[in-house]
């Protein structure tokens, strides 16, 4: 009866004393970045060009001092084309409260540099802002704008030439809960675009956390309940497609659809056919407890299958923190795999998928605990950045307590949550190495990183990197890797509704070889990447055929060709398999 | 031959005897110095190699007086007998028990030195060690190990059950095997190990051999949902349908697991004190219902630190212990002390409202019923516009408005605990019942239904149906 009767404090003792913080936090962890120091070895792909193409951003998180847990929790960025011009667009988000910055929007003009729109666009919104979604809820080609707030979710809707209009409250967009991540997917198939919400902890604004010293700190999620993932049901408009005919109107089917009837402290998300059946799936990424995958009973249900397909806890049945979310094909199986990221005390998680519908814990085989350093890692993604044919791999990080290892980083207030972000790169079969040291534009800084979104701005064939920290500048990424191999970027279009196919697969054949690319911009943490798949072929210079699965499941196959070049594929201009 | 002239002095005279020499004198500095040289080596060799105890470490700026009477408590000895490992381990594990780990495993660390055939002190260093550099866990494990030996003991099997997770965690699994077979040798029936050899096999990819393994952990408290976990996972694998969405639905119904029984956590959490370790005693008496000791806790705090917090706390457990009247001027106090704590709003809201609901069902013309009301509409919408998420807030705004004669009105706060709270059968029944008295059947039968589903023993949503399809 002893060992029944300090179960739980047992829990919380072993989770929370053993660190070097917050006593009022039970996940986040100490310590990490224990940096074995090498000479550099290896390619530099990327190059900041923040300053030359004028992306001035300096993260505002409002007031310093006070601790408010959802100020540590950081805000995302977007890449996406705001008017139409063909050019990749930045939208980057503000933490500051009502009276704080306002978000800011910056277009791209002909010459490769950007302009701040922000004011007058309606997307310049002030608030404790957090995450943001792209996607076209109407059908009129224009992507809109969700954005996630601590309290809110706001949708705007694109009217052209870069404006924005709120239509949260007429378009029955309401969750009064800690927002985090979100992500469009057309969970039913009619067309419209869905949207998913995951919500956070249930947070106390009055709720003090203090390290063993007494010092004041971030709290973390284990003395809070989780909430409940938001689920809307995009009605359409009314219109056949055009999305002039009528409003936009969303139904909440949270509770209708099962996503509503657990709890948990959400934070990632990634939407995608993980079950294999032909229709998306959502996996929400849980600070500290089970993963959720949410997988579609083809009714307007979801059933949460993450401990059965394996993605609920690691292998050894741990459920670490989970942030960031990364989806792709590592080892070419045509079968996406998932990696998630955790506290620096943890180790970050690889699942991979196969047989299809089924993973497994792939951490230690995959390489990613050989890294040169540990850190408490959010956005993440995964991208071909060499263009070698494989998947590499980038995360950002940054501390939620105290404690950190860096010193005259310039942060202030921040430094000692700063840490260094990382990279990898894969040998195409799933299993990756620490390519850091070497790429100082993205490692060779202290950031308490959050966001991260992936895009070809410059539109030379190479994915580049925008980044967003806490309290510090945004920072673009341009690819300048060497020897770069050759390259394909996919639209998958849905001619009928004028839009990205969300959610569609691509898989690129040329000979033996295949790749399998996922199109759907939600990823990551709190950010949005381009639409569209982008490859990295390596010396194929020629491929065979494209196979698209379009989010219903139904497959077509275009004919190949010629690479380093953008091919726009339509839904019914195919032929079948 | 002399001459007459010659003086008699010419004499020879006999030698004059010279006093004595004195001896020439000894040369003894060199062997002085010889022997300062010596002693001062000696000395030096004593100075070099005496034992040195560095000062214990004492954790600056602890604003917790218990705390800091208890570590210093622990320190005394320590500074008495330097020499002492027991101490050291002591002062190790009172830091510990308050959070302080750094300052913890120095003492550990100099603890192990001066005893190193206790286990204790390296396992409180894997124990660190496990969190903030998971690399070095398994080293200061083995060593406990060693420490341990083979004697039954309280820690022995902990210990060796600790290094094998430990290993298993970081993919050394024939090791870890060999850990957990051999303690199997000695607990056959221990579900711990049956659940480290369980995962094994499943890393290993032999399913079939793990599933006898975790059947058995699955029976434990303390392995029951990794477990059940992977069976699943190999239901799932192996085409088992119904019982793999057997195993989830099970799994979304079970807490998680209580970390494995331990005795050097035991023996910490009965060490905390001060702020954590009152806290940690009020969660585990709230959760055995003993709200009459959790109020005198607070109680006691009033009077020590008259916080808003410790008004809430006692009000609450006045509440729960049916004195509500008694609780109103606490929580007020509460309100009055920290007017932005959407907590001590939403207290008093929650007992106006319960109060409210009592006294209506004793008499429903009380004349304080509508004054409760109104003041529960007051704090509910004040906690929710401190927390925009407070469902719970929302749903007493709501019930409030609506006992107030006021449904329409009820019907937005409503429908946000909804939002909040979908899962929640008390909130989807006020919105079902609220929607109901304003006409709006076919909502209200939703909610209605949604409520019969959270909560099927509960009869009044069935009930609100039924008068609902009686068209009343």
């Amino acid at each position: 009866m002893r060992h029944l009767h300090f179960a739980g404090a047992r829990g919380i003792l072993f989770a929370t004393l053993l660190m070097n913080l917050c006593g009022c936090s039970g996940t986040q962890a100490p310590p990490t970045a224990e940096v074995h120091e090498e000479e550099p070895s290896g390619p530099v792909w990327f190059t900041d060009v923040t300053e030359s193409v004028g992306l001035t951003f300096v993260h505002d998180p409002g007031p310093t001092g006070k601790y408010p847990m959802p100020q540590s929790m950081g805000s995302g960025c977007a890449f996406f084309d705001c008017d139409g011009d063909g050019l990749l667009d930045i939208y980057l988000l503000h933490h500051g409260g009502p009276q704080g910055k306002k978000n800011q929007l910056f277009r791209q003009r002909p010459d490769g540099t950007f302009q701040d729109i922000s004011a007058g666009s309606g997307l310049d919104l002030a608030g404790y802002c957090h995450g943001v979604a792209i996607g076209d809820v109407n059908n009129d080609g224009k992507p809109d704008v969700v954005v996630t707030l601590y309290g809110g979710t706001r949708l705007f809707l694109n009217q052209g030439n870069g404006q924005f209009v709120d239509i949260s409250e007429e378009a029955g967009i309401r969750n009064p809960l800690w927002a985090m991540s979100a992500a469009f997917l057309d969970y039913d198939g009619d067309g419209w675009l869905d949207l998913v919400v995951v919500n956070y902890v249930d947070y106390d604004l009055k709720r003090e956390c203090v390290s063993p010293q007494g010092v004041p700190d971030f709290c973390g999620p284990s003395h809070f309940v989780g909430t409940a993932s938001k689920l809307f049901h995009n009605c359409g408009t009314g219109g056949s497609g055009e999305g002039k005919e009528g409003k936009v109107r969303f139904d909440d089917v949270s509770f209708a659809s099962g996503i509503g009837r657990s709890t948990g402290p959400g934070l990632g998300v990634a939407c995608a056919d993980f079950s294999g059946d032909g229709w998306p799936d959502i996996f929400v990424a849980n600070d500290g407890q089970p993963n959720r995958l949410w997988v579609n009973q083809h009714d307007g249900t979801f059933v949460d299958e993450a401990a059965s397909r394996g993605v609920a806890y690691t292998a050894m049945g741990k459920a670490f923190a989970g942030m960031g979310v990364a989806v792709g094909d590592v080892a070419s199986t045509g079968m996406l795999d998932l990696f998630v990221t955790h506290l620096g005390s943890e180790t970050h998680t690889f699942w991979k998928q196969g047989p299809r519908g089924h993973f497994r814990d792939w951490t230690l085989e995959s390489g990613v605990t050989g890294s040169k350093w540990r850190g408490t890692g959010f956005g993440t993604l995964m991208a071909d950045f060499n263009l070698d044919g494989a998947l590499d791999l980038a995360v950002v990080n940054g501390r939620v307590f105290r404690g950190g290892p860096a010193r005259d980083s310039g942060l202030g207030f921040w430094e000692t949550y700063a840490e260094r972000n990382q990279l990898f790169t894969s040998d195409g079969k799933g299993k990756f190495r620490d390519v850091s040291l070497s790429n100082k534009a993205l490692c060779g800084f202290w950031n308490v990183g959050r966001g991260l979104a992936c895009g070809d701005f410059n539109n030379d064939g190479a994915p580049d990197l925008l980044i967003s920290s806490i309290g510090g500048p945004a920072r673009l990424l341009k690819n300048t890797a060497p020897e770069r191999g050759h390259w394909l970027k996919v639209r998958a279009l849905e001619s009928k509704w004028k839009r990205d196919a969300v959610g569609a697969e691509v898989l690129v054949r040329a000979g033996e070889k295949q790749w399998l690319r996922l199109n759907n911009p939600a990823e990551s943490y709190l950010s949005s990447s381009a639409p569209g798949t982008h490859f990295g072929l390596g010396r194929t210079d020629q491929i065979d055929s494209l196979l698209v699965t379009w989010p219903d499941g139904s497959k077509e196959v275009f004919p190949g060709g010629k690479v380093d070049r953008v091919v726009e594929v339509r839904r019914g201009e195919g032929r079948k398999p | 031959m002399t001459s007459p002239h010659h003086p008699p002095d010419a004499i020879p005279l006999p030698p004059i005897p010279r006093p004595p020499r004195p001896p020439a004198p000894r040369r003894r500095w060199p062997w002085l110095v010889a022997v300062l040289f010596l002693g001062g080596i000696g000395v030096g060799v004593w100075w070099w190699q005496r034992p040195v105890y560095p000062i214990p470490p004492l954790p600056t700026g602890i604003e917790d007086a218990e705390v800091r009477a208890a570590i210093e408590a622990a320190r005394k000895p320590v500074l008495e007998h330097p020499q002492s490992g027991t101490e050291w381990g002591n002062l190790g594990l009172a830091l510990l028990a308050h959070l302080f780990d750094r300052e913890a495993d120095e003492c550990f660390a100099q603890a192990s030195r001066l005893d190193p055939e206790e286990p204790r002190w390296p396992y409180g260093r894997a124990l660190i060690a496990l969190k903030r550099a998971p690399d070095k866990a398994v080293g200061f494990l083995r060593e406990a190990v060693t420490a341990a030996g083979d004697t039954p003991s309280e820690y022995r099997s902990t210990i060796h059950l600790q290094l094998a997770e430990a290993l298993l965690d970081r993919g050394e699994l024939d090791e870890a095997e060999k850990i957990f077979r051999a303690e199997q040798r000695r607990e056959p029936s221990n579900p711990r190990i049956a659940l480290g050899l369980g995962l094994i096999a499943v890393t290993r990819g032999k399913d079939e051999e793990a599933l006898p393994l975790l059947t058995r952990a699955r029976t434990s408290l303390f392995a029951r949902k990794v477990a059940t976990a992977q069976l699943a996972r190999i239901a799932r694998l192996q085409q088992r349908k119904a019982d793999a969405d057997g195993y989830d639905k099970e799994l979304s119904q079970l807490s998680d697991d209580p970390p494995w029984p331990d005795p050097l956590l035991d023996r910490l959490l009965e060490m905390q004190v001060g702020r954590r370790g009152r806290e940690r005693r009020i969660d585990m008496l709230e959760n055995q219902h003993r709200y009459a000791e959790v109020l005198q806790i607070y109680l006691a705090q009033i009077k020590e630190q008259p916080t808003s917090k410790a008004y809430v706390g006692a009000g609450v457990n006045m509440a729960r212990i049916g004195d509500r009247e008694l609780a109103l001027p606490l929580l007020r106090k509460g309100v009055e002390l920290d007017p932005e704590s959407a907590q001590a709003h939403y207290s008093l809201a929650l007992v106006l409202y319960t109060l409210s609901e009592q006294t209506r069902a004793a008499n429903p013309e009380a004349p304080q019923l509508q004054a409760w009301l109104k003041e529960t509409v007051e704090h509910a919408r004040r906690a929710t516009e401190l927390k925009p998420g407070h469902g719970s807030a929302y749903l007493f705004w709501g019930l409030a408005l609506r006992d107030l004669g006021q449904p329409r009105d009820a019907l937005p706060p409503l429908r946000l605990a909804v939002t909040c709270l979908p899962a929640n059968p008390e909130v989807q029944l006020a919105l079902g019942q609220t929607l109901l008295d304003v006409g709006a059947r076919e909502e209200a039968e939703r909610h209605l239904r949604n409520a019969a589903q959270l909560a099927p023993k509960d009869p009044r949503p069935a009930r609100a149906l039924e008068q609902l399809r009686a068209g009343k």
